[in-house]
C-alpha cells in the first residue's frame, strides 16, 4: 500500500496548498489587507534562493524582458506566489531582507529596476476605489518624491500630473459605473501609468509602480504602509469636503491624519505647494460624475415641456444620462438658451450639427450625439 | 565615462525625439538623430537645433542648425516639458498632452503629442496641426520647452483687440475667442468653463471650485 507523504487535504487531492496563515500583524496599517509584491533585480542572484529551498514557499522567480544582463548575471524578478497579508507579509519581506544580506554580489539598482506593490481592493466598492484615486491624486507628487529620484520621469510609471491623457481624463470625464468606460481605463495599453488600473481587471488590485529598486527593506515596508494609508482613509472617510477640510485644517494636519507617524517620510521643502496642486488636480475627480455614483435611469428624469418639444422638433431620441464634467468644445457645438421658466428654447445662430451640447443654465444639460439627446441633470428640473 | 551599454540605451530612448539643450537661460529644443560613443569615450550626439525664426538665441556658430558634437549629458535637460496649455508666440495657445501608454522613446516624440488650437476646433498631432494652421513648427517646439505666460489682462486686451485668437494664462487656463460667443471665453484645460464680460468672469455653475485657483491668475471678479 502506498502512503501519502502528508495528510493535508491539499496534498491528498493534489491541490495547491494554501500557504497563508491569515494572522494579523499590527505593524501594517491594514493588518489583513492582501499585498502583492514584485521586485525587479539585475546584477545578482535570487536572494530568496540564497536562503535555501525551505524559504521558497512565499516567493517565486520569474523572467522579466524589460531588464538587462548586468555583470553577466541574468535579470529576473521575484514575486509573491500569492497575495499576502499580516504576519505572512512581514515574513516574506523579512526573508527578502535576510536573503539580500547573504548575497555575495549586491544587486545593481539601475533605473530599469523597480518595485511594484499591488494593493488588494477586491472588497472595495467603486466609490471606495474612487476615493483611493482621489487621495492618490492629492499626494501623487510626495509619493514620487519618496519613491526615488528620476521615478517621475520614468516612462514605465508616468504620473497623472504629467500624463493626464486617457486615464486621468477618463476618470475625470467619465463615470466608473459604466462598464465600457471602466473597461477602457483598465486596458492593458495603459498599464504604464504609475498607478495602474490594469491590474484591477487582472487581479482585483491597484498596482503602484513608483518605487525604485532598493536594498533598503525598511523603505519597502514604509512604502507599503503609505499605500495602505491611502486605502484606509478611503474606506473610512467621505471625500466630499476634502478640499474644504484641507483649507480649514491645513495641509500638514490633514496629512498627519492620513499618514500618521509616516508623515515625516513624505515631507520636503515644496511639499505644501505640491499637495495644493494635487488638491486642485483632484477636484477634476471630485466634481466629476463618478462622485454621483450610479447614474439615474432614464425613467427617473422628467423633462420640462419646452425641452420635450425641442427634442421632438429635432427628431432626437432621449437616451440615458451621460458622464459630464464641463462644457466640452466638441465638434458642432450647439448652445441653447432657455428663457426663465423654460417657456422656450432659443438656439444660437450656428446651430445645425447632429452632434453637440446644449446647455440650459443651472437647470439641465444634455449632449446630442448623432440622433440621440443624452441627458445630464445639473440642478433641479 | 559612459559605458557602451549606457550609450546604446540613450540612443534607444532619445533618438528621433526632441530634448532640450541648456543654452544660458533658455532651453533650445534639439532633435536627436543619433547618440554614439566617440573615440575619446564621450557622448557623440548628432541632430539639429530647433530655433524659431522669431527668436534669437546666441549659439556658437558651430552649434547652430545641424550638429555632430561631443557632449556632456548634463548639457541637456531630459525632463519632459510641462504638459497642458502653453502659448505659441503671442498669437495663440496650444495644448501638450501625454498619454501613459508604453512609449519606447523618452524624449518628446512629435507623433505622440497633440496640439489643440483653442480658437477653432482642432485637435491634431503636431506636424498636421502646424501644416494645417500655418503655425511655425519650430515656434511650437520652442514654446513647449520655454513657455512664457503673459499677464491675464494683457491676454484679455490682445484677445479683445483681435491681435490674438487664444492665449494661455497658465498651463491649465486659456482665454480665447469662439465664434459662438460674443465675449472671450475661458478654457480650463480643453473645456470651456466660462465667459469673460468686461471686468467679470462668469463661470459655469459646475466649475465654481476653480475660483480658488483662477483667482491667482485672473484679477477680475469671478462669478
Amino acid at each position: 500500500m502506498k502512503h501519502k507523504k502528508s495528510d493535508r487535504i491539499a496534498h491528498v487531492f493534489s491541490r495547491v496548498p494554501n500557504i497563508r496563515s491569515y494572522v494579523e500583524d499590527f505593524f501594517w496599517k491594514l493588518p489583513s489587507t492582501m499585498i502583492g509584491l514584485e521586485i525587479e533585480m539585475e546584477g545578482t542572484l535570487n536572494p530568496i534562493s540564497e536562503l535555501g529551498s525551505n524559504y521558497t514557499i512565499l516567493w517565486e522567480q520569474k523572467e522579466d524582458s524589460s531588464l538587462r544582463v548586468v555583470d553577466e548575471y541574468n535579470p529576473f524578478e521575484i514575486i509573491f506566489k500569492v497575495p499576502l497579508s499580516g504576519k505572512d507579509l512581514s515574513e516574506a519581506i523579512n526573508q527578502y531582507e535576510i536573503g539580500l544580506q547573504k548575497l555575495k554580489t549586491p544587486p545593481v539598482w539601475g533605473e530599469r529596476t523597480s518595485i511594484h506593490v499591488h494593493l488588494d481592493v477586491r472588497e472595495c466598492t467603486l466609490k471606495q476605489l474612487f476615493n483611493i484615486l482621489v487621495y492618490y491624486t492629492i499626494f501623487e507628487a510626495p509619493l514620487f518624491k519618496f519613491a526615488g529620484p528620476l521615478r517621475s520621469t520614468n516612462i514605465f510609471c508616468l504620473p497623472f500630473a504629467s500624463a493626464e491623457g486617457r486615464i486621468f481624463e477618463g476618470l475625470s470625464e467619465g463615470n466608473l459605473y459604466y462598464d465600457d468606460h471602466l473597461s477602457k481605463l483598465t486596458s492593458e495599453s495603459l498599464r504604464y501609468s504609475a498607478l495602474s488600473l490594469y491590474s484591477l481587471k487582472k487581479y482585483g488590485s491597484l498596482e503602484f509602480r513608483h518605487l525604485a529598486g532598493t536594498s533598503d527593506v525598511q523603505k519597502i515596508r514604509t512604502w507599503i504602509n503609505i499605500i495602505m494609508c491611502l486605502k484606509k482613509i478611503a474606506l473610512t472617510n467621505s471625500i466630499k469636503e476634502i478640499p474644504t477640510h484641507f483649507s480649514e485644517n491645513g495641509i500638514l494636519k490633514v496629512t498627519e491624519e492620513i499618514f500618521g507617524e509616516l508623515t515625516p517620510a513624505l515631507l520636503y521643502p515644496e511639499f505644501n505647494m505640491d499637495v495644493l496642486r494635487g488638491i486642485r488636480q483632484s477636484q477634476d475627480l471630485l466634481y466629476s460624475d463618478n462622485f454621483k455614483g450610479i447614474p439615474p435611469s432614464q425613467d427617473l428624469v422628467a423633462l420640462p415641456e419646452a425641452l420635450e418639444k425641442f427634442i421632438e422638433s429635432k427628431k432626437l431620441l432621449v437616451a440615458s444620462d451621460i458622464p459630464y464634467s464641463y462644457v466640452e468644445p466638441q465638434q458642432g457645438i450647439a448652445i441653447a438658451k432657455v428663457a426663465p421658466g423654460l417657456d422656450s428654447i432659443e438656439m444660437v445662430p450656428n446651430w445645425g450639427p447632429d452632434e453637440g451640447i446644449v446647455v440650459l443654465p443651472d437647470l439641465i444639460t444634455f449632449k446630442i450625439i448623432k440622433e440621440k439627446a443624452i441627458l445630464h441633470l445639473v440642478g433641479e428640473v | 565615462m559612459t559605458t557602451p551599454e549606457e550609450v546604446h540605451e540613450l540612443h534607444k530612448q532619445y533618438s528621433g525625439t526632441y530634448i532640450a539643450r541648456r543654452v544660458g537661460a533658455v532651453l533650445v529644443p534639439v532633435f536627436v538623430e543619433e547618440i554614439n560613443l566617440s573615440e575619446t569615450g564621450e557622448l557623440l550626439i548628432s541632430g539639429k537645433n530647433i530655433i524659431p525664426l522669431s527668436k534669437r538665441v546666441d549659439l556658437p556658430p558651430m552649434l547652430s542648425g545641424k550638429f555632430q558634437q561631443n557632449f556632456d549629458l548634463d548639457t541637456f535637460c531630459l525632463d519632459y516639458p510641462k504638459v497642458g496649455a502653453f502659448p505659441i508666440g503671442n498669437e495663440c495657445a496650444g495644448y501638450l498632452r501625454r498619454i501613459p501608454t508604453r512609449q519606447w522613446k523618452r524624449g518628446v516624440a512629435a507623433d505622440h503629442q497633440i496640439i489643440y488650437n483653442y480658437s477653432e476646433k482642432e485637435l491634431a498631432f503636431l506636424k498636421k496641426a502646424c501644416l494645417y494652421k500655418g503655425i511655425e513648427e519650430k515656434s511650437v517646439l520652442y514654446s513647449w520647452f520655454n513657455p512664457v505666460y503673459l499677464q491675464p489682462l494683457v491676454c484679455y486686451d490682445l484677445i479683445m483687440s483681435g491681435k490674438a485668437l487664444s492665449l494661455a494664462i497658465s498651463s491649465r487656463f486659456v482665454i480665447a475667442t469662439k465664434m459662438e460667443h460674443s465675449n472671450p471665453v475661458l478654457f480650463y484645460k480643453t473645456h470651456i468653463v466660462g465667459e469673460i464680460k468686461g471686468k467679470e468672469a462668469h463661470l459655469h455653475s459646475s466649475v465654481k471650485h476653480l475660483i480658488e485657483e483662477l483667482s491667482e491668475y485672473l484679477p477680475c471678479k469671478l462669478i
